[in-house]
């Protein structure tokens, strides 16, 4: 029972007012429900301990190893996790607000329902980790150096709440975001193929060159997003609001845009060959210089859109509307 | 089964007693959704608006619809239309039977509603599935069909009159096809999805005696005369009347800002707990319920709460659920951030009254889920746009096939 005398020994070190425990030997120690506010366990080894409802906050936990423990309901706000081994840990509503986690290991961690507010996550390894439901407003996730961004490989983050989080450059590879909240997120070069974002918020998130080549964004809310230059290749846009959406020079090419609302917005110089645009609103959209080879555009509503040097001569233009539309040759088609 | 109609029109029309029907209907638990229906077959318009919907009256709505079908035929076929067009075309596909099972005396050529089964058959039916192996399955499934509640207590569930759920299920769905669709629907909102669509398939075979062959074959044929049917006009009409509004407080698929204001102001595991408690059963074995209250997100069961209770109560039952829990402490303060977070979000809420119980379909994770006969369930306000409440993505097939 070498070890629960530890943790009761920490315990009575502690509220004597000791902080310092650096590379303490803490291996499956229970401390559930323990305060440890401040404590200084730098290099300690807490590997398989029990830290359910424990008061960490401001702790010390450099590089410690935390790998399987299990902190649920553990409260680490602001505390200093930098280069941590949290692999496999359970992090169920634990809070992490302003916790800096940068290089960190979470690994296969459980992160649903987590509070990452503000949390410094850069060049944290979150690979396969379940962040559903977690959240990560304010978290900064964003590219430290070329190579060193956060990596979320078959990670979840099923309605996560990404709320303006920077993500420039980051790893999202058919990462599961469905329904999460990802508006006015920084999203910049972020690499999201494959992704899943059906039903997602994506409301004037940045995503300027993007590659959301394959990604489902099926029934996702893109309204006013940024997506210039980004690659939607063969993506899935079905019912998609994207009103007032930035894609100039976007790449459409085979994207499936079948009741997509494209109300209002910027497709100049945009690819959309063998795009599927069926029944898609394309109103007041601007469509100058796009290229439109065999798009289908069959029952589409292009009503006061503009369609100057457009290159549509391959496209199925059946049942489409064109109401007040600025045809190719700058005819307005009444 | 439609028996009996005929073609002819002119019975005296202003005659019929469409006030004893429009009151039977007012009485229906279902009154929003049969509005809904009732005006989309009408008009094919979906009114979402509550206010609207309340000044609406049923009297018109049938006379309007009386006069737009006046055979049982041409009812059935425009509720059938409405109903496969919809994305809960379960739920609709129940209150669609609800309205057919009530319009009967308009339509006195119909001579009888549709012919129910003897008691002697449903009594037999009752036994067959009472003997199958996942019984407590077949009448969670058949419960949450016919009264939208979700019930897990054995003694509850060992009470319960199968018979009678039969029958119920079986006046609400006219057709195998339906039935399929309806439990089909349902089974996708449950977490443990295998073992359900076991149980619903059960349920299917057992019903096949109530369905005669001939009334199944027509129907089978019934979604692509449908699909052919569909206006496509009114698809956009009633495509723009869904459109989500900008700044929609009150939606249930965006919880965002209130899990951000409990988790700022709380421990996100302490307000599940408490959550789970109210919700289900109160949190008393760590080992046990750890794995119960891990299958449900803070999400789930915010949305929970928020259609199951009226913001008077929640006060009352969250303060006195969280005093009863262990570190009673932290579980009021919890219990008080969730209160100062929802309240504000309540006030958006269209209405509260339990005439809008609606929408039993948040099962999600929903092992553990103990009864709770009183849900009055909160209107999931667009029961087109496929957010919120049911099932993600649920565009009706035949809006997107061309």
């Amino acid at each position: 029972m070498v070890i629960v005398m530890q943790a009761q020994e920490i315990l009575k070190l502690y509220g004597l007012g000791k902080t310092d425990f650096r590379g303490e030997k803490l291996t499956g120690a229970n401390l559930t429900r323990a305060d440890l506010i401040g404590i200084n366990l730098t290099n300690a080894d807490l590997h398989g301990a029990n830290l359910i409802w424990a008061y960490l906050n401001r702790a010390k936990l450099g590089k410690a190893n935390l790998a399987t423990a299990k902190l649920s309901g553990a409260n680490l706000s602001q505390a200093d996790l930098v280069g941590a081994n949290l692999q496999d840990a359970d992090l169920h509503g634990t809070t992490f607000q302003g916790a800096d986690l940068r290089s960190a290991n979470l690994t296969l961690a459980n992160l649903l329902d987590a509070n990452l507010l503000e949390a410094d996550l850069r060049n944290t390894n979150l690979a396969g980790a379940n962040l559903t439901g977690a959240c990560l407003r304010g978290a900064n996730l964003r590219e430290e150096n070329q190579g060193y961004s956060v990596n979320l490989r078959g990670a979840t983050l099923r309605k996560a709440d990404l709320r303006g989080a920077n993500l420039t450059g980051a790893d999202l590879a058919k990462v599961d975001l469905r329904g999460a909240n990802l508006s006015e997120a920084t999203l910049r070069g972020a690499d999201l193929r494959g992704a899943d974002l059906s039903e997602a918020n994506l409301r004037g998130a940045f995503l300027t060159e993007a590659n959301l080549t394959h990604a489902s964004l099926r029934g996702a809310n893109l309204m006013n997003a940024k997506l210039e230059r980004a690659n939607l290749m063969e993506a899935d846009l079905a019912t998609a609001n994207l009103r007032g959406a930035m894609l100039p020079d976007a790449k459409l090419s085979k994207a499936h845009l079948v009741r997509a609302d494209l109300t209002a917005c910027s497709l100049v110089r945009a690819d959309l060959s063998r795009a599927n645009l069926w029944e898609a609103i394309l109103r007041e959209a601007n469509l100058t210089d796009a290229y439109l080879a065999r798009a289908n555009l069959s029952d589409a509503d292009l009503t006061n859109a503009s369609l100057i040097r457009a290159e549509m001569s391959s496209a199925n233009l059946a049942g489409a509307i064109f109401l007040g539309t600025m045809m190719p040759d700058g005819r307005i088609r009444e | 089964m439609i028996l009996g109609a005929s073609s002819s029109v002119e019975p005296l029309v202003m005659s019929l007693p469409f006030g004893e029907v429009a009151q039977d209907l007012a009485q229906e638990q279902n009154l929003v959704r049969i509005k809904k229906l009732l005006i989309y077959s009408c008009t094919q318009v979906w009114e979402s608006d509550r206010h609207r919907l309340d000044q609406v009256s049923l009297l018109n709505l049938l006379q309007d619809l009386r006069a737009i079908a006046p055979t049982v035929e041409q009812l059935q076929f425009r509720l059938d239309v409405a109903v496969y067009s919809l994305s809960k075309t379960a739920e609709y596909a129940l209150v669609s039977g609800v309205i057919m099972s009530r319009v009967g005396r308009l339509y006195p050529d119909m001579g009888t509603q549709r012919v129910l089964a003897s008691e002697k058959t449903y009594g037999a039916i009752a036994q067959r599935l009472e003997q199958h192996g996942s019984s407590d399955r077949i009448k969670k499934l058949l419960l949450l069909a016919c009264q939208s509640t979700w019930v897990t207590d054995p003694t509850q569930l060992a009470q319960v009159n199968l018979a009678d759920l039969i029958r119920d299920l079986h006046r609400l769905t006219p057709s195998l096809i339906m039935l399929q669709a309806v439990l089909e629907s349902l089974v996708n909102t449950l977490s443990k999805r295998a073992e359900y669509t076991l149980a619903s398939h059960e349920i299917s075979n057992a019903f096949q005696p109530l369905y005669p062959e001939a009334t199944t074959e027509i129907r089978t044929t019934m979604p692509e005369k449908v699909a052919a049917s569909l206006p496509t006009a009114a698809f956009a009409e009633t495509q723009q009347a869904s459109q989500p509004s900008p700044s929609q407080a009150s939606d249930l698929s965006n919880l965002f800002d209130l899990r951000l204001e409990i988790m700022r102001y709380t421990n996100p595991y302490r307000a599940k707990i408490v959550l789970f408690s109210l919700l289900h059963q109160p949190f008393t074995n760590f080992a046990e319920q750890e794995s119960m209250v891990k299958n449900q997100t803070l999400d789930d069961l915010l949305q929970m709460m928020l259609q199951t209770y009226k913001l008077a109560e929640v006060e009352v039952q969250l303060l006195a659920v969280a005093k009863n829990l262990e570190d009673s402490e932290d579980c009021v303060q919890a219990a008080q951030v969730i209160l100062g977070a929802v309240k504000p979000f309540y006030a958006d809420m269209p209405s509260n009254s339990s005439a809008a119980a609606e929408d039993a379909t948040a099962f999600m994770g929903s092992q553990a889920i103990a009864a709770n006969p009183t849900a009055a369930r909160k209107d999931g306000s667009d029961e087109r746009s496929g957010r919120a409440i049911v099932l993600p993505g649920s565009i009706p097939n035949q809006i997107l096939a061309h």
